[in-house]
């Protein structure tokens, strides 16, 4: 009986006096604290260590918690950090040297080091904060201090994160607030250049973005103003150099292929007039080695119609043919992989159907089919389809590529997922 | 300190009542069980108050709500013993010569893990162990004792005087082991309650060898016939039951601290089987037995309550003391129903140190038990390594008196070292246990007793 009643009293005590009556030792604050200072959390921080101070008010280099287990208890070197990350200096550095009273941490190095830069950093700001405005007599707000310094803690960690627009916002906040406060003036400066600078990037940023659509649209010249605009204010900017000659290469592509198109239509007696034959062969294959194409397609046409089914200029013809469907090939690898699907699949039609009459080509020939393939899947699924079927068009290329090399293998690392996964599909199917 | 079982004593002093020398082999120390592990016993067993590692449920489970980290531990034990008895002898016709009975036993202790948790700020502490409570790994030697006899041969009423000599060997494995669930939690600030529940399982076996050597001589004729007589006993015994243990740990003071445990009684159940081989004889040791006797049966153990209190001080955060003080309730400790021998007619009741029926002069004779223990921790810091060094000392009384009644005090020392580096702590005590007393009014002089235990533990927290 006295057993079950000692049962009972601990049963009682156990689920009817749970309430919040308990409370932790300071060891379990301390280590919450820590936890938040970890967390960067640092008002949570200055909580717990508070209550970890009310518990045990004297810093300990082994202090004793449970069993065996010692801990180097120093509060007030964690109170002085997190306020010296919240901007209070003059709370930091009231911390700071208690701690240092307490002498604890002076055999930490680390924390010793660590503290003496914060304290050092606090003496100069509070020095350099009662130079400010000592005439003023007037009295520093130092929530305000405190939230200028989280703005610029802020933006600079959203800066570091590159997300600049967030950034941006946070050192306006800061700039606004030290102008309305006249507190913190010393960091105006910087808060000013680095609005200047994240306002910049934006600026870029949004050149840039839109530069690469005027190129999608085929607006080349517009595209490469664009983009000098900002080599006006930037002229060390590397990408927008890069961007400016690909555009220029791509205006040069346009520009060959509309000369092509008229030259091809004028009759071949203006081409070649009196020109004899050999001087015509010479000529094309001039123009064919300085990359003028359209010319020497000209050239050797006329040719041609001095000496009809000449080989030598049929030979030079198919050269001409194969390079250019080549540099289209590369061209539309390059649309592919800046998404521009529409111009890839534009360039890459004239090259199979150039290729397709050139079976000793015939790996160049598939590489034009892959790439079709991937942007016809792309294009797919860029315009919302979900539909788990492989486009048509798509499988009749990813079929001829089977048909003519049964055992080829897609460059898996680049393309999409989905790209695998329906050529995978399709390599079964065939 | 000593925690070998009752029952093992009480087959002992049975096997040589049959003998006719039961008043020659003495009682040994038994008196209670407490807690386990190497720090506990570095510091003299005076741990309830302090009760802080993973073994505290088995010293006090109120000391569980103190764990912050989950922790696990595993303590082996070796165990040395040695009694010197003084010869015996009563006037003219008996002689029983000095012994020297000693052992050893190596056996594991104790193993534990304990799964601190919170509920919001309710922090819960659960911990599963396993205890070797009474160990029966025993190894233990008599040797050539010189016992003189002379008596009445029971048939032909002839005086028949007996010389020679006896040797005695046993070895005994296992254990009365205990299956624990504790439960500790902190109620209130600074204090701190738990319960555990105990599930007792298990026992020993082993076997017995006694030889006995010498002549008898017939005093009226003087004719001489030679004594050399081997006998063997195989025992074995199993013990089931379930009691519980509470506990209270209140921290007054940062570094002050007062706890209390209570262990209750319970009545287990206990099988039992003896099978008896050896040579028939006749004339002096006539009442031996026939070569294969067995006998077997269920009894029950009604095992004692124990209540205890300490105090711990931590005057600095290295250095702790403490003192603990103990009780248990041996005078009501008895066995029921048990069978001395299949020969029996009826099961009688047996309080320990008598082995008879049960009387009042009897009972008078068993004694609750009393421990008082002291101890100290210092704790040697050097960067990120802990050396603990641990004193202790108790007083250990027993359950029986001497010959002249007075109560019987064992004084104990403790000495401890232990590394704890990271989550690994390894720690090691050695306990040292002395006494004597008056075994018999027929004795020469007192005897001494003497153990020496050995603990290793390792405890790892996360």
């Amino acid at each position: 009986m006295k057993f079950k009643q000692f049962i009972s009293f601990l049963l009682l005590a156990l689920i009817g006096l749970n309430s919040n009556i308990f409370a932790d030792k300071w060891y379990n604050y301390y280590e919450k604290a820590l936890k938040s200072v970890e967390d960067q959390n640092w008002s949570e921080a200055i909580g717990y260590l508070q209550e970890a101070l009310n518990e045990k008010p004297e810093p300990d280099l082994e202090a004793k918690t449970t069993g065996l287990r010692f801990k180097k208890y120093t509060p007030y070197y964690y109170l002085g950090l997190a306020y010296y990350k919240q901007g209070k200096c003059k709370e930091a550095a009231g911390a700071f040297k208690k701690s240092l009273d307490y002498g604890v941490v002076k055999n930490i190095r680390e924390l010793y080091s660590s503290l003496e830069k914060m304290a050092s950093d606090c003496e100069k700001r509070l020095a350099a904060s009662e130079q400010e405005q000592p005439s003023l007599n007037k009295p520093v707000d130092s929530k305000n201090a405190g939230l200028i310094d989280e703005y610029i803690s802020n933006g600079d960690s959203q800066y570091s994160d590159e997300k600049y627009s967030d950034a941006l916002y946070a050192f306006k906040l800061a700039k606004d607030l030290i102008e309305k406060t006249g507190e913190r003036t010393s960091e105006l400066p910087s808060v000013k250049v680095k609005i200047e600078k994240i306002g910049q990037k934006i600026r870029t940023q949004n050149s840039l973005d839109r530069a690469e659509k005027m190129d999608r649209d085929g607006k080349y010249q517009e595209a490469i103003a664009e983009v000098r605009k900002i080599l006006e204010y930037d002229s060390g900017n590397t990408e927008a150099r890069r961007l400016i000659e690909i555009f220029e290469n791509h205006q040069k592509n346009k520009t060959d292929s509309e000369k092509s198109r008229i030259a091809s239509e004028q009759p071949v007696q203006t081409i070649t007039g009196k020109e004899d034959f050999n001087k015509l062969i010479e000529d094309g294959r001039k123009l064919f080695n300085d990359g003028d194409y359209a010319k020497a397609r000209a050239k050797l046409n006329a040719a041609l119609q001095i000496k009809e089914g000449n080989p030598e200029a049929l030979k030079l013809l198919k050269t001409i043919d194969y390079s250019k469907s080549v540099d289209d090939i590369n061209i539309a690898v390059n649309h592919y992989f800046n998404g521009r699907i529409k111009e890839c699949k534009s360039v890459l039609a004239s090259s199979i159907k150039t290729l397709s009459t050139m079976p000793e080509y015939k790996e160049k020939l598939i590489t034009a089919y892959t790439f079709m393939a991937a942007a016809l899947i792309d294009e797919h699924f860029l315009d919302g389809r979900t539909t788990k079927e492989l486009p048509g068009e798509a499988l009749k290329q990813i079929e001829k590529i089977y048909k003519m090399k049964p055992d080829f293998e897609l460059e898996k690392k680049y393309f999409s997922p989905k790209v695998k996964i329906f050529f995978d599909r399709a390599k079964k199917k065939t | 300190m000593n925690r070998r079982l009752p029952f093992l004593f009480i087959i002992f002093v049975f096997i040589f009542s049959l003998f006719g020398i039961s008043q020659s082999i003495s009682k040994t120390n038994f008196s209670g069980v407490v807690g386990s592990g190497a720090r506990a016993f570095g510091m003299g067993g005076a741990f309830i108050a302090v009760a802080d590692d993973a073994t505290a449920a088995s010293w006090n489970p109120g000391g569980l709500g103190q764990l912050e980290n989950v922790e696990f531990s595993f303590v082996m034990q070796n165990h040395t013993y040695n009694s010197i008895f003084p010869a015996k002898s009563s006037i003219d016709n008996y002689f029983f010569g000095p012994q020297d009975f000693s052992g050893n036993s190596f056996s594991f202790d104790f193993a534990s893990a304990t799964f601190p948790f919170r509920i919001g700020d309710f922090k819960l502490v659960p911990q599963i162990s396993y205890q070797r409570n009474v160990n029966f790994n025993t190894n233990s030697t008599l040797n050539n004792v010189i016992y003189r006899n002379r008596y009445s041969e029971p048939i032909s009423r002839k005086i028949v005087d007996f010389q020679g000599t006896f040797t005695y060997s046993d070895s005994f494995s296992g254990g009365f082991d205990m299956m624990s669930f504790s439960l500790g939690t902190k109620i209130f600030r600074g204090v701190n309650i738990g319960f555990s529940t105990n599930i007792w399982m298990n026992g020993s076996s082993g076997t017995q060898e006694y030889y006995i050597k010498g002549t008898r001589t017939y005093t009226d004729t003087l004719v001489k016939q030679s004594v050399d007589v081997e006998y063997e006993v195989e025992k074995s015994f199993d013990i089931s039951g379930v009691n519980f243990n509470g506990g209270i740990l209140l921290e007054i003071l940062e570094n002050l601290k007062l706890g209390a445990v209570y262990k209750s009684s319970f009545a287990a159940d206990l099988e039992y089987d003896n099978l008896a081989k050896g040579d028939a004889l006749t004339g002096v040791f006539a009442d031996i037995p026939g070569r294969e006797i067995r006998y077997s049966g269920k009894t029950t153990l009604e095992w004692p309550d124990t209540w205890g209190a300490g105090l711990s001080f931590a005057p600095i955060d290295t250095l702790t003391f403490s003192m603990d003080y103990t009780r248990t309730n041996w005078s009501a400790a008895i066995m029921r129903n048990f069978y001395n021998a299949e020969t029996d007619e009826t099961a009688i009741d047996v309080y320990f140190p008598t082995m008879k029926n049960v009387t009042s002069e009897d009972k008078s004779k068993q004694l609750d038990t009393e421990q008082i223990r002291f101890g100290m921790e210092y704790v040697y810091i050097s960067e990120d390594i802990l050396i603990p060094f641990r004193l202790g000392m108790f007083s250990d009384s027993q359950y029986y008196k001497d010959a002249s009644g007075e109560k019987i005090t064992f004084i104990g020392l403790t000495g401890g070292l232990g590394i704890k580096w990271g989550p690994v702590a390894v720690d090691f005590a050695i306990m040292f246990e002395s006494g004597s007393y008056l075994e018999s009014n027929t004795s020469y002089a007192a005897t001494d007793f003497s153990e020496i235990k050995l603990f290793l533990s390792t405890i790892f927290s996360l």
